[in-house]
């Protein structure tokens, strides 16, 4: 999802090393990943503010990228039969990542972490610091607007 | 917000099976009356899967290696806090990236970072000649003695007490007055020259294998105390020698090996003044290209003083070898080493190794070589032990000017009072005939927590800007000492164990002894841990084998200008690779 793999890598570094130094303050009342999962979120809230002038652009050849068939370069040398499949799957990447690119800051970041990481409602509210029916609204919201830019795909 | 659309938001808790009990019966009516409802509610289904489907990045197979190299940097060096000043590249983008990361990496990293979790009275490396933290000092070295002293530390104790007694009788006004008090302790002054010797050895960053072989040279008589201080830094500089097939093949292993560089974060000099300081503990790396047909002027090299590059080297665009001059830690360096390996095998590229003597080739174990690889031994900052008699270890870093920030070489400045007292006592005293008030004026706290007026002469690090010139007999006019004495205090935390640190300590302690002449005092030297996170100096070479005729292997290359040439060089690595 990240066209930045280095980003993504210095932000989850940053987050595991203040973790590693936030250790002692670790009171075990929040799940343990839940309470790394708020560190990585405050991180790149705080990277992304700093950075606020440069427009967001998440790029689909991600290096790395487990799903093959969704990484850019692999795609298009893709031979044979499935080549026109991987093609229609990579624009729609492409499509949803810029609709995402689109989404204000809080409304990415729910939906990244219900859609993408799969986290419950009240680790959802955890993580974010809102309350439960917050979360709600938001994803709502954050999912019509993704709605109304993926158009064509919902067809 | 109107019913109807408190009826919709129910759609997506609905979806995500976080609807109560009532809530999805609610909807369930909805959709099955409003073909609306119904049709949103799979337009929302198809979003979330499409979001669902995207991507995901596993953390890169390096990830829990640089996490946990960074943290030991941190804990070695003091946190740096300008790797947060150069995290403006990050973006919001990298949000889901981290976040995968972090639950990608976090199964594995997590358990090897606690093994960097030292207990808290480890993280306290000692010393403190000052009054202010006499008890602390008491307290923690106590805390960390042997409850039975082993032969080894009764050795210490003992050669301790006999320092001890010559220090009492050391001659007048040069001496410093012994510190009331902790002298009259038994054993009170071998528990001030081991701060002291883990002192030197966090700021030299020599590990304890190092200075067990160079205190087995010296017992050996295979290096004479002399030879140590004629030795210069560079003497113990890592040298790296990659040699390839072609002249071709030069520019893409290089590449290779700035790749690394980039990869591993090292600041590049190239485009940083000459005359800027830089400490050893900075990680930098500065490349050359240098043409051995003409491997006598050095003029355009870099230099290398005390372990710190002083002068960063002139480029040579045509040039068939490459050079790179580093401060990188150990584990940076091996896998440098191991980059190449890979990159030349995949490229069919017969590359042969020499790291300081070890010789392999692509296929070899880099551990083969990674003992062989030295830490700096800055002798002259060995020399100028006094000058840290003021600095004090605590719970946090200060500084008077800038802080957080490693109390590096560089940083080090000595009073009016000591330079003057430096220059009076300037009596040309060699490390190996250093005289015994000299000896307890470096060993033993004052009892006023003041610096020590009986500092050695002329072995003071230059001033910052004076690097790009200083020469080895510049650092020996007193003229040169330095200006003002350090106050600073700070936490000195390391990942070693806490048994390591003692062994440091230890180890240090017969080294400083053996240094100023203390021949008879010999102990059985403690195991030897590597740390991987250390700063180390290292000249890496990349050239053809057909210039081999132009230059001997492993020694110091047409570019890198050493201080002062070794006397004899010091036996380094033979029979450790």
């Amino acid at each position: 999802m990240c066209g930045n793999a280095s980003d993504a890598e210095d932000l989850a570094q940053e987050a595991f090393v203040r973790a590693y130094h936030s250790l002692s303050k670790f009171d075990g009342r929040a799940r343990f990943y839940t309470w790394l999962f708020r560190i990585a979120v405050n991180v790149s809230i705080s990277e992304r503010r700093k950075s606020a002038r440069r427009p967001l652009k998440l790029a689909t050849d991600l290096a790395g990228a487990d799903d093959g068939a969704s990484a850019g370069l692999a795609m298009e040398r893709a031979q044979g039969p499935q080549a026109e499949d991987h093609a229609v799957r990579r624009e729609e990447t492409e499509i949803v990542l810029a609709a995402l690119a689109e989404l204000d800051e809080e409304q990415r970041c729910i939906v990244t972490l219900r859609d993408m990481q799969s986290l419950g409602y009240d680790e959802i509210a955890e993580v974010m610091d809102i309350p439960i029916g917050t979360v709600k609204s938001r994803l709502h919201r954050a999912r019509l607007a993704l709605r109304n830019r993926l158009g064509r795909l919902l067809e | 917000m109107t019913e109807r659309d408190e009826q919709l938001e129910l759609l997506t808790a609905y979806l995500d099976g976080e609807a109560s009990d009532a809530q999805r019966a609610e909807v369930e009516t909805l959709i099955a009356a409003d073909p609306d409802a119904r049709r949103l509610l799979a337009e929302l289904r198809r979003t979330s899967q499409l979001v669902a489907g995207l991507p995901h990045s596993s953390a890169p197979t390096q990830f829990s290696r640089r996490i946990v190299a960074r943290l030991e940097r941190e804990a070695l060096l003091g946190a740096d806090r300008s790797d947060e000043r150069r995290w403006t590249l990050g973006n919001w983008s990298a949000l889901a990236a981290s976040i995968a990361l972090v639950v990608v990496a976090g199964w594995w990293v997590l358990p090897r970072v606690d093994q960097l979790r030292a207990p808290a009275g480890s993280r306290e490396v000692a010393v403190v000649h000052t009054q202010d933290n006499e008890d602390r000092k008491d307290m923690r070295l106590a805390a960390r003695a042997p409850a039975k002293e082993s032969p080894e530390v009764a050795t210490t104790a003992s050669v301790g007490s006999r320092n001890d007694n010559r220090k009492r009788s050391g001659r007048g006004g040069a001496a410093a007055p012994v510190a009331a008090g902790s002298a009259d302790k038994a054993g009170a002054v071998m528990k001030s020259e081991e701060p002291e010797a883990s002192q030197l050895m966090m700021n030299n960053c020599m590990s304890v294998r190092d200075a067990a072989e160079i205190d087995q040279n010296l017992t050996k008589g295979r290096l004479t105390p002399d030879e140590i201080e004629n030795a210069s830094a560079d003497a113990f500089t890592n040298r790296i020698l990659v040699e390839v097939p072609s002249e071709t093949a030069v520019p893409i292993v290089s590449q290779v090996v700035e790749d690394n560089f980039v990869r591993n974060d090292l600041r590049c000099l190239d485009q940083e003044p000459k005359d800027k300081p830089l400490s050893r503990n900075q990680r930098f790396f500065a490349r050359q290209q240098i043409d051995l047909s003409d491997a006598d002027d050095n003029a355009d090299g870099a230099r290398v003083e005390s372990g710190v590059m002083t002068q960063p080297p002139e480029v040579v665009d045509d040039a068939p070898v490459r050079q790179y001059v580093l401060n990188a830690s150990r584990r940076e360096l091996k896998d440098i080493v191991a980059a190449l390996q890979d990159a030349c095998a995949s490229r069919g590229i017969e590359a042969n190794y020499d790291v300081n003597g070890a010789q392999f080739g692509n296929s070899a174990d880099p551990a083969v070589f990674a003992d062989n690889l030295y830490a700096v031994v800055d002798w002259n900052h060995v020399s100028t032990s006094s000058a840290y008699d003021s600095v004090t270890f605590g719970d946090s870093w200060t500084h008077d000017d800038e802080s957080p920030r490693q109390p590096a070489a560089a940083d080090v400045k000595g009073d009016a009072s000591t330079r003057s007292a430096r220059a009076a006592g300037d009596d040309g005293v060699r490390p190996g005939s250093e005289s015994d008030d000299r000896i307890a004026a470096r060993t033993t706290p004052r009892a006023d927590g003041q610096p020590h007026e009986a500092a050695r002469p002329g072995t003071a690090r230059p001033e910052p800007g004076e690097h790009g010139n200083v020469t080895s007999e510049k650092r020996t006019d007193p003229a040169m000492a330095p200006t003002t004495q350090p106050t600073i205090n700070r936490s000195a935390p390391t990942s070693l164990t806490e048994k390591n640190e003692a062994d440091h300590e230890r180890s240090l302690a017969l080294i400083v002894r053996n240094m100023a002449g203390d021949a008879d005092v010999v102990g059985p030297m403690p195991a030897a841990p590597v740390d991987d996170a250390e700063i180390v100096t290292c000249v890496v070479t990349i050239r053809p084998t057909e210039s081999r005729d132009n230059a001997t292997p492993n020694a110091a290359p047409g570019g890198v200008t050493p201080t002062s040439a070794p006397a004899s060089q010091p036996t380094r690595g033979a029979g450790r690779g």
